[in-house]
């Protein structure tokens, strides 16, 4: 079952489906943070798989840029959760409801 | 061999997850996050790309999961903060829609007729082969993630000064 | 030729554009050269004038008919209409009239108005309207006649209501724009008639289309309306639109509030040109109206009955501008009744003699409320023979030949109408002709009246009336001069005469040897009893004024103090405007009010705007539940849609 391609996408798929947990039921914003990060893993796990499955080299270049996109990200994501953090003292998502209708 | 690999690597990757969101102080949950990563470079280095792995190991593991313990420390939140508590209506809404969810494509994936993995050439991804491409089909893709990267920069220079004027 | 024609019209839209931007200019509070306005003002119709006379000149030529293009205007379907001109001989009459009376009334209003502010306003819309009444007579075919008919109606409100801060006279403006629109109706209606009808709107091709023989028998087939044939619907339309613009009954009413505007304007537009668009229009359809003797007979009827009922009117009244004004209605009836018999060059014959002595008396007018400072009450004006004496004589002359003293022009145009009318051997002709007979002596009495309450006795204003300058008597003066010799265009044969005028709109008229106006020996005693009686009418009415005025000024009081009511009935003009109010004006606001105010713009229209807009607001209302602002919200709906779009691909 190694080698079987559906191991890993099953693989790939809990750990998606883990980061939504996660982004579902906790509250610290940092934590939902890492929850995002794991599931862009699980992405790239999925694209790697194919990209063996089919042997074509574009997965890699495409989990080159999910990396870059991830780096951008977070340098934004962090620095927002920093301004955040200054300006209110909490990460709770739940306080965060500005844009509530 | 590389059966056994692959399920060390695997109950890693999805255990060290598991820890990731569910401890309860957020450095803890990095850290278990960076346990999963470097498990999940593993995956990678068994499906022929030793430079996605190492990229991984290197990028992700290292340095961006290295910047966001350092907020986490920077920021110094109270271990007893309210916001580490669990919320119920993500539960029940994580078992009533994310499990059928999840279990519905695991279903689809078992249930699917992939191919055999093809034999692959003797190239495929080496940072040879990956570079190729990358700067030759994908340049102005590459040329576009530099100008996202340099946006980011500046964006996040402004973002965390200290005063937001 | 052709350039000298398009220069008429350019050349006057030139000097309204010019003293538009001057006004412009002076609104935003930079000076403005009154000299220079005074000559661009001046310059453009007279230079239209010179432009005039060429095209007169070169007419013959030319073949009778000089016709210019301009461009392609509208081209829908079928529908081809170019903004053409033509010139013949019956734009060639109106031309001259326009632009030389035009200029001369260009040239007093420079002296009339040198104390308005506003005055390059004034002089672009008097140029503007000039501009217009050129396109109106010019214009090839009916779209470009309307052009010029509504653009003239447009100058007319805006000189109506030149002095706009003055509420009464910016409705008086109002009031002569929205009676002509209720006329215009019935004349667009005509005009697609027309075009169902002939397929074309132009002049040549209406006439083509009437004179053959598929096209007259449509024309004289049943309309489907009341029994009338097409030929009179459109002739009856066509005519409730010029009863609009050249104020005959029953939408008269405009005329006298218009005098609200300056007196150059009075003598431009609402006396001179302007209201004989209606004239030259049933004039220049002659072809049509004579396939309709109903429609015909019904213009007769009509314009005789003005004339007598604008003359009663004329009467009673005191202000000096508004017996002109109905005195100008009156004539116009004339004219009307002229073209109504067919023989058009009786009606346009009157256009001519009337513009000269009705501009006369008009700027007479103009002067003797000038010199008594904004006096219009002739009970409060007398004496002024002595302090004016240029005025009085140019007024004198013009009253004596529009009251029909032979040889002065009016006796010769009145007489041709009248006589046409009488021997039109119809009922219609009959009644016109006595109305007109009738108005003669009115007409004779109210101008004498005019004429002795203002010049005549002593001074009873407070005023120091002085005469005025230059500008202003020279040009009455000129225009006098004319209104006394412009007759003699027109001296008919039994006088020894040659009408010459009538011999050259001859080529217009199809049927200038009118039959029942054939020169026998009867017809002859006929027209010599007549004019006979026109003159004893005209000189019994002048003898009437005099001994009423100057010999015994007790009369009047006396008489209308025997007969209160009915003095009061005519004074107050037999309260028809009050009738129109209580009729049409009030049902109309009502309607305008509680209908399409109410009904269909407060709750129809708004119901509708106001009601998308609740929906909105509650949609929004009702959506924003789901904008919680909790990002687990957004992800839980997020993977109920993933969940939801995958089962759907499963099916």
């Amino acid at each position: 079952m190694a080698n079987d391609p559906k191991a890993y996408l099953v693989v790939s798929v809990l750990l998606f489906a883990i980061g939504m947990a996660g982004f579902l039921i906790r509250k610290n914003l940092l934590i939902v943070f890492l929850s995002v990060e794991l599931m862009l893993n699980a992405g790239a796990l999925a694209i790697l798989v194919f990209a063996r499955l089919y042997g074509d080299t574009d997965g890699h270049v495409f989990f080159f840029l999910i990396l870059a996109l991830a780096a951008a990200e977070s340098a934004v994501g962090l620095s927002m959760v920093i301004a955040l953090y200054r300006l209110r003292h909490k990460l709770d998502t739940d306080d965060l409801v500005e844009l509530r209708g | 061999m590389h059966q056994v690999f692959f399920w060390i690597f695997a109950s890693v990757a999805v255990g060290a997850g598991l820890l990731a969101i569910t401890r309860k102080a957020a450095l803890h949950c990095a850290l278990s996050l960076v346990v999963s990563f470097v498990a999940l470079a593993g995956l990678y280095f068994q499906l022929k790309a030793p430079f996605p792995g190492i990229l991984q190991v290197m990028l992700y593991a290292g340095a961006i999961m290295v910047l966001v313990i350092f907020v986490i420390m920077f920021l110094n939140a109270p271990e007893e903060d309210p916001s580490e508590k669990i919320s119920k209506p993500g539960v029940i809404a994580s078992v009533f829609l994310l499990i059928p969810f999840a279990a519905l494509l695991i279903g689809v994936i078992l249930h699917s007729n992939l191919p055999v993995p093809a034999a692959v050439a003797p190239d495929f991804g080496t940072v040879a082969s990956i570079g190729t491409r990358l700067f030759g089909t994908w340049t102005w893709v590459f040329e576009v993630l530099s100008l996202l990267l340099l946006a980011a920069l500046v964006a996040a220079v402004l973002l965390a000064k200290k005063r937001l004027d | 030729m052709g350039t000298a024609l398009s220069l008429i019209p350019l050349a006057l839209l030139a000097g309204a554009a010019l003293n538009g931007f001057f006004s412009l200019w002076s609104a935003r509070g930079r000076s403005v050269s009154r000299t220079l306005v005074h000559v661009v003002a001046c310059a453009a119709p007279l230079f239209a004038f010179a432009m005039a006379i060429q095209v007169w000149r070169g007419l013959g030529e030319a073949g009778g008919r000089i016709t210019t293009q301009w461009f392609e205007w509208i081209a829908v379907g079928d529908l081809r209409i170019g903004l053409d001109l033509t010139a013949d001989a019956l734009t060639c009459v109106m031309l001259l009239v326009i632009t030389g009376i035009g200029s001369l009334i260009h040239i007093y209003s420079t002296a009339y108005m040198h104390e308005e502010e506003g005055f390059a306003r004034y002089f672009s819309a008097l140029n503007l309207f000039t501009f217009f009444m050129t396109i109106l007579v010019l214009g090839k075919n009916l779209a470009v006649l309307f052009v010029g008919w509504e653009g003239v109606g447009l100058c007319s409100y805006l000189l109506i209501g030149y002095w706009w801060k003055d509420s009464e006279k910016a409705t008086a403006g109002m009031k002569a724009f929205v009676v002509n629109r209720v006329g215009d109706f019935g004349f667009l209606i005509a005009l697609f008639l027309l075009w169902r009808t002939a397929g074309t709107l132009d002049f040549a091709g209406i006439q083509a289309y009437a004179t053959s023989e598929a096209g007259r028998a449509t024309l004289l087939g049943p309309s489907g309306i009341l029994g009338a044939s097409v030929a009179t619907l459109i002739g009856l339309l066509l005519f409730w639109g010029a009863t609009g613009k050249s104020a005959q009954i029953p939408l008269y009413v405009w005329l006298p509030d218009a005098m609200a505007g300056p007196t150059p304007v009075s003598a431009l537009i609402h006396a001179a040109t302007m209201v004989t668009a209606g004239v030259y229009m049933v004039a220049r359809l002659n072809f049509l109206y004579a396939l309709s003797p109903v429609a015909q007979g019904t213009i007769m009827v009509v314009a005789g009955v003005t004339s007598l009922f604008a003359g009663v009117m004329a009467l009673a009244q005191t202000d000096i501008k508004k017996v002109l004004a109905y005195s100008t209605i009156s004539q116009i009836g004339y004219m009307m009744l002229g073209v109504g018999t067919g023989y058009v060059a009786a009606g346009m014959f009157h256009v001519v003699t009337h513009a000269f002595f009705k501009a006369a008396l008009f700027l007479g007018s103009g002067s003797v409320i000038h010199a008594c400072h904004h006096e219009q009450d002739m009970r409060h004006m007398g004496g002024l023979r002595k302090k004016m004496p240029w005025t009085c004589a140019a007024m004198t002359l013009s009253a004596a030949a529009m009251a029909g003293v032979p040889p002065l022009s009016g006796f010769f145009s009145k007489d041709e109408i009248l006589w046409r009318a009488f021997s039109h051997g119809t009922m219609a002709g009959k009644i016109g002709w006595l109305c007109g007979f009738l108005g003669a002596l009115l007409t004779a009495f109210y101008m004498f009246r005019l004429i002795f309450m203002t010049f005549g006795g002593s001074y009873r204003g407070h005023a120091h009336p002085h005469e005025v300058p230059k500008p202003m008597w020279m040009t009455q003066g000129a225009l006098a001069l004319g209104a006394a010799i412009v007759g003699f265009l027109g001296v008919p044969h039994i006088l020894g005469g040659h009408d010459i005028f009538g011999h050259y709109l001859a080529p217009i008229i199809p049927d200038f040897a009118q039959p029942h106006a054939a020169h026998g020996e009867h017809a002859i005693a006929v027209e010599w009893s007549l004019m006979a009686w026109s003159v004893v009418m005209g000189l019994a009415g002048i003898s009437a004024a005099w001994w009423a005025y100057v010999k015994k000024p007790e009369l009047p009081g006396r008489v209308t103090a025997k007969i209160p009511k009915l003095h009061a009935l005519v004074r107050d003009k037999f309260r028809v405007d009050e009738a129109y109010t209580a009729t049409v004006v009030r049902p109309t606001e009502s309607l305008a009010r509680q209908v399409v105010l109410r009904g269909v713009d407060q709750g129809l229209i708004e119901g509708i705007v106001n009601g998308l807009g609740s929906v909105a607001r509650l949609l929004g209302r009702v959506l924003s539940f789901g904008q919680t602002g909790l990002l687990r919200g957004y992800v839980g709906i997020m993977i109920l849609g993933a969940l939801l779009l995958l089962l759907s691909v499963l099916g």
